[in-house]
């Protein structure tokens, strides 16, 4: 019997979808350039209907790409030809909020803003705040590691996260915590993109909402003097809340979804929040006032509508770069912020060379870019151009000692950019520590990690004092 | 978004029109997050950004069958998701255009249901008969005299509220009386033609739509202000009149011309002395319907003005949530529109109301069904 | 000491223990590899609020350095500060594995791999450098480690470091943290 027959054999009706036509919108997430539908999608109510998927698919040894909201950037998320998608989507209950340990329980599709939402009558909210918050969920968020505009304060989804239950390809279930004694399982399993396991609980750690917020606006006419900007200020001994910078291009977009009253004429522009007591954020906010006297506009919001409204704009930057272009390519790349200028100069060199627009949206404050790559894939070879530039940018990530990615995850999109990164022992490790939780490779399989073989035909093998490491692993 | 359009024969204008939304979409599936019925059923087809999907697949001449046409049927239309949306994708357009494409594959019972509802809404002599077995809220005050000082305006009559609520435009009436107005109504022969053009007989929208432009242009030149609608999902069809026309067409410019004094009743008296308007006492709660808030882009519009006349309104948890009426929406698809009725119930109700206002006679009609408090439009609170 | 030297003495051996400053473990094994030699600082850039150290460097000095700059160590180390970097990520704590930014080490097979880097935010493969912490020398030599730094003012958001207390061992995380000493360490030569 067919893997779709025994599904739908096994689930209640609604829960498997099969067919061209209605599992066609589930053949992408949000990085839409690649496209592949699965046999089926399944959607389970409970924790015993992935049970019993995942033993199916075992059984019939058929991948399994679990899905959130499908709001991902790196195709992590993009089914196989031979796979089922677990779209967790109806696992959306708050399963209990506990306002004096600070921690709420949650299933996986529960969405990251829905969180703080409902832990906010107990003057509570949950840090983590990625730019798709109204629509991500937190089980995605785990799977990603995903950061935000606010992390820079309050850490990475891996520092918030208590403990996960979760199921092993085997459809055992393992609980892991942040204070368990021995090696740190929790920590690997936040960012392992769906590889290892299948989340099917969250304790979340939650935060205080701070007394008091303040949100500082400026323009710069000059990139490199935002970037000054932004060092001075954690050289001071401050650790703004959040810490956004955006160029002119990604400015004018914003603007135009926001109204947020950005300045369109600016080079460049510092988004600077500042949160804790009254009498610290004061202080705090005087100091930085000081420190950003270059610029040629500063504005502090006036009222939480102000606040809310001059973050709206960032945190909508990305699609609002779709009202200029119709695809963009956003990228993801960490740099040590030192090298921030140079790295956005050779940007708009390579932007002339490959003939592509670029918007850059950066979080500043931990050296995360975002330059968003303008193209029209209906031009032909356009696509293609993107992808090379994009791998450029990621290589000079690489080169002054960053990351091909921050918080969006390598997917399927980054795998090439991998091998510049890592060499193919570290990466030989990675495959065994899968080898470890799922020996069929039957999660998320072909994700995340590029095989050696990939990397040898790229010709892009990651160097090592002029030599190619370890000759004897096999490459081809 | 990304997309291999193949489009095959001749482009039509339609077809065009869509190509370019879809365009504009990227993908991202914020929009997921404040639709009503992928909040119910979490599945991407009955979310903005699957149906967009599955309407690129029409466009592309993939295969459907009637699950396109069961999912594209469950939006409410209630454009939730344009106000979400950062790239400024015209959903409900683009929503528009793909149900006319899944038209003629739709089973013949289908039709044929969606024609009589179309028929019974859309003539006044039926409505009239059926009246009777559904609820009324009847007329409460006496008529106020009109010396129209200041102006006339006309009062959009709506097809089915003389009917069901008369006392909204009565209402409606005596305020812009007390105000110095006089009111010149349209008889309910004059539907605004949403009810056609949502059940994609655009032809017979067409006829309606044009005849009322003409009607109101003349009443414009002889010195009417403004066109002023009581029911929200009327005045968005009034506003909407310009995209239903190539930009060539001579009623394009007509359209404009009549969309552009087109105004709801809450954004005509915004710019009038409140002071001589009285308020009734009582908690209420607002209901906002998704044809002002995300179709008109007013959101809080109603809900200041009711605060600058005095009115108390505590937050609604989820008020972008459509309600479940969504015009003819709760008769085709009850069970969504019913679950939908009670979670805006729930929400409403929490700070234990006296009375629950609105703007629209669906909503209104559709949340009394489930609840014993009365359901009013608001405008009712002013006439006293 | 260089790093070399560290790798040629892991090839060399058959089993052999590390150590740092010996101040939590108690070495009883008759080939230990003392790991506090391979000490001193590779990169402290106070304005990224970064830190790269060797990880024979005590805490003693990471602390006086951090001083100098008005940063401190976003988590406490137990017992003393005599004990070593490489100690106290062997040991492991929760606060200490989320200030760790990356990790160079060497596996039970001599290869000198990295992972992570000296940036906050990094997702590229999985996070080895977090998973290592707690590993009680038994996995890996570790060489080399970045972590996160803050300015003073924030001292009051530094927990106490607690002793990692759920006795989680069930018979799946055995499994698999059996699995994982064998993909560092396949010939078991950390003891």
């Amino acid at each position: 019997m067919l893997i779709t027959q025994e599904l739908s054999r096994s689930l209640p009706n609604n829960i498997v979808i099969q067919g061209d036509e209605m599992t066609r919108p589930f053949e992408c997430d949000a990085l839409s350039m690649y496209q592949q539908k699965p046999l089926a999608v399944v959607l389970p109510e409970t924790i015993d209907h992935i049970k019993r998927a995942i033993k199916l698919c075992k059984t019939n040894n058929t991948p399994i790409v679990t899905r959130g909201a499908g709001t991902g950037l790196s195709g992590g998320a993009l089914p196989l030809e031979n796979s089922i998608v677990l779209g967790l989507s109806k696992l959306n209950k708050i399963i209990s909020i506990d306002p004096i340990a600070q921690t709420a329980i949650v299933e996986p599709g529960v969405r990251n803003i829905a969180i703080s939402e409902a832990v906010s009558e107990y003057g509570l909210y949950y840090a983590p705040d990625p730019s798709s918050q109204i629509a991500c969920t937190i089980g995605g968020n785990v799977a990603e590691n995903s950061g935000g505009v606010h992390c820079l304060k309050y850490g990475l989804t891996v520092h918030n996260v208590v403990a996960i239950k979760m199921l092993t390809i085997d459809g055992e279930e393992l609980i892991l915590h942040r204070n368990d004694s021995g090696l740190g399982l929790l920590a690997l399993m936040n960012g392992s993109e769906g590889l290892l396991g299948v989340i099917t609980e969250i304790t979340v750690k939650l935060t205080p909402k701070p007394a008091a917020v303040k949100l500082v606006m400026a323009g710069f006419e000059h990139v490199r003097d935002c970037a000054n900007a932004i060092s001075n200020i954690i050289k001071a001994g401050i650790i703004p809340a959040g810490l956004e910078m955006m160029d002119q291009f990604a400015i004018g977009a914003a603007e135009d979804f926001a109204h947020a009253g950005y300045p369109r004429d600016a080079q460049a522009l510092l988004l600077c929040e500042l949160d804790g007591d009254e009498v610290d954020v004061q202080q705090e906010l005087d100091k930085v006032l000081l420190l950003l006297s270059g610029a040629s506009l500063i504005k502090v919001a006036n009222n939480e509508k102000e606040r809310l409204s001059l973050w709206q704009g960032r945190k909508s930057a990305f699609p609002a770069v779709g009202r200029l272009s119709p695809d963009y390519y956003c990228m993801d790349g960490t740099i040590p912020r030192r090298y921030l200028a140079d790295v956005l100069e050779k940007i708009s060199h390579l932007s002339l060379r490959y003939g592509l627009r670029v918007a850059n949206v950066f979080h500043a404050g931990d050296g995360n870019l975002h330059p968003l790559i303008l193209y029209d894939a209906n031009v032909p070879d356009e696509q293609q151009k993107t992808e090379e530039f994009g791998t450029e940018i990621l290589k000079l990530c690489v080169d002054v000692g960053g990351s091909i990615t921050g918080e969006h995850g390598v997917g399927i999109e980054k795998l090439n950019a991998m091998c510049h990164q890592f060499t193919p022992a570290e990466l030989a490790i990675f495959h065994q520590i899968k080898d470890v939780f799922d020996p069929k490779a039957l999660l998320n399989p072909g994700k995340a990690v590029p095989t050696l073989h990939r990397c040898a035909e790229l010709g892009n093998m990651h160097v090592h004092h002029g030599e190619l490491p370890h000759p004897h692993l096999e490459r081809f | 978004m990304h997309k291999k359009l193949s489009v095959t024969g001749i482009k039509t204008p339609q077809t065009q029109k869509a190509e370019s939304i879809l365009r504009s979409c990227v993908h991202c599936g914020f929009c997921l997050s404040t639709c009503p019925t992928y909040q119910l059923t979490g599945n991407e087809s009955d979310s903005p950004r699957g149906r967009i999907y599955l309407i690129k697949s029409v466009l592309e001449n993939n295969e459907f069958s009637k699950n396109t046409i069961h999912h594209l049927d469950r939006c409410l239309t209630c454009r939730a998701c344009e106000t979400t949306c950062p790239s400024g994708v015209k959903y409900g357009e683009l929503a528009d255009i793909g149900r006319e494409m899944i038209e003629g594959k739709r089973p013949l019972w289908q039709k044929a249901l969606r024609t009589s509802v179309r028929k019974l809404l859309t003539t006044p002599s039926l409505v009239n008969i059926t009246a009777p077995l559904l609820k009324q809220a009847p007329i409460q005050t006496p008529a106020k005299k009109q010396n129209g000082t200041k102006g006339r305006v006309v009062l959009l009559g709506g097809c089915v509220q003389p009917t069901l609520t008369p006392n909204t435009n009565h209402a409606a009436t005596n305020v812009l009386a007390t105000l110095g107005y006089k009111i010149v109504e349209t008889t309910q022969k004059e539907c605004c033609g949403a009810v056609d053009h949502h059940l994609s007989a655009q032809g017979e929208a067409l006829i309606k739509v044009k005849r009322n432009i003409d009607q109101w242009l003349t009443m414009l030149e002889s010195g009417v202000d403004t066109i002023i609608s009581t029911a929200s999902g009327c005045g968005l069809m009034v506003k909407d009149y310009p995209t239903l026309f190539e930009a060539g067409d001579i009623y394009y410019e007509k359209a404009q011309s009549v969309a552009a004094k087109t105004k709801d009743i809450a954004e005509f008296l915004l710019e009038q002395d409140l002071s001589l308007l009285p308020i009734t006492n009582g908690k209420i709660s607002y209901q906002a319907p998704c044809s002002l808030q995300h179709g008109q882009k007013l959101p809080n519009l109603v809900e200041g003005l009711l605060e600058k006349l005095g009115y108390e309104l505590k937050p609604v948890i989820d008020s972008h949530l459509c309600c479940g009426s969504a015009g003819t929406y709760s008769l085709f698809q009850p069970e969504i529109a019913r679950q939908l009725r009670n979670n805006k119930l729930n929400n409403l109700s929490r700070s234990q109301p006296d009375l629950i206002v609105t703007s629209n006679i669906g909503c209104q009609i559709h949340l009394a069904k489930g609840t014993k408090l009365p359901v009013k439009h608001w405008i009712e609170l002013l006439d006293n | 000491m260089n790093i070399e030297r560290i790798q040629q003495r892991i090839l060399d051996a058959e089993k052999l223990q590390i150590i740092g400053n010996n101040s939590q473990l108690k070495s009883t094994a008759s080939n230990t590899l003392d790991m506090s030699p391979y000490a001193g600082f590779i990169g402290y850039h106070p304005d990224e609020l970064v830190m790269t150290v060797k990880a024979g460097t005590r805490i003693t000095e990471i602390k006086s350095i951090l001083e100098h700059k008005g940063q401190i160590l976003p988590f406490t180390v137990q017992h003393n500060d005599s004990a070593t970097i490489g100690g106290a990520y062997s040991i492991g704590s929760p606060e200490l594995r989320d200030a760790v930014l990356g990790v160079k080490v060497i596996d039970g097979q001599g290869q000198i791999l990295t992972f992570g880097g000296q940036v906050m935010k990094n997702v590229a493969g999985y996070d080895v450098s977090r998973l290592l912490v707690g590993s009680k020398g038994r996995l890996v030599a570790v060489c080399e480690i970045s972590f996160r730094v803050l300015p003073k003012a924030y001292a009051n958001t530094v927990k106490t470091t607690i002793t990692p207390n759920i006795d989680s061992q069930s018979q799946v995380r055995e499994r698999i943290e059996y699995g994982l000493k064998k993909v560092f360490d396949p010939k078991g030569i950390f003891i």
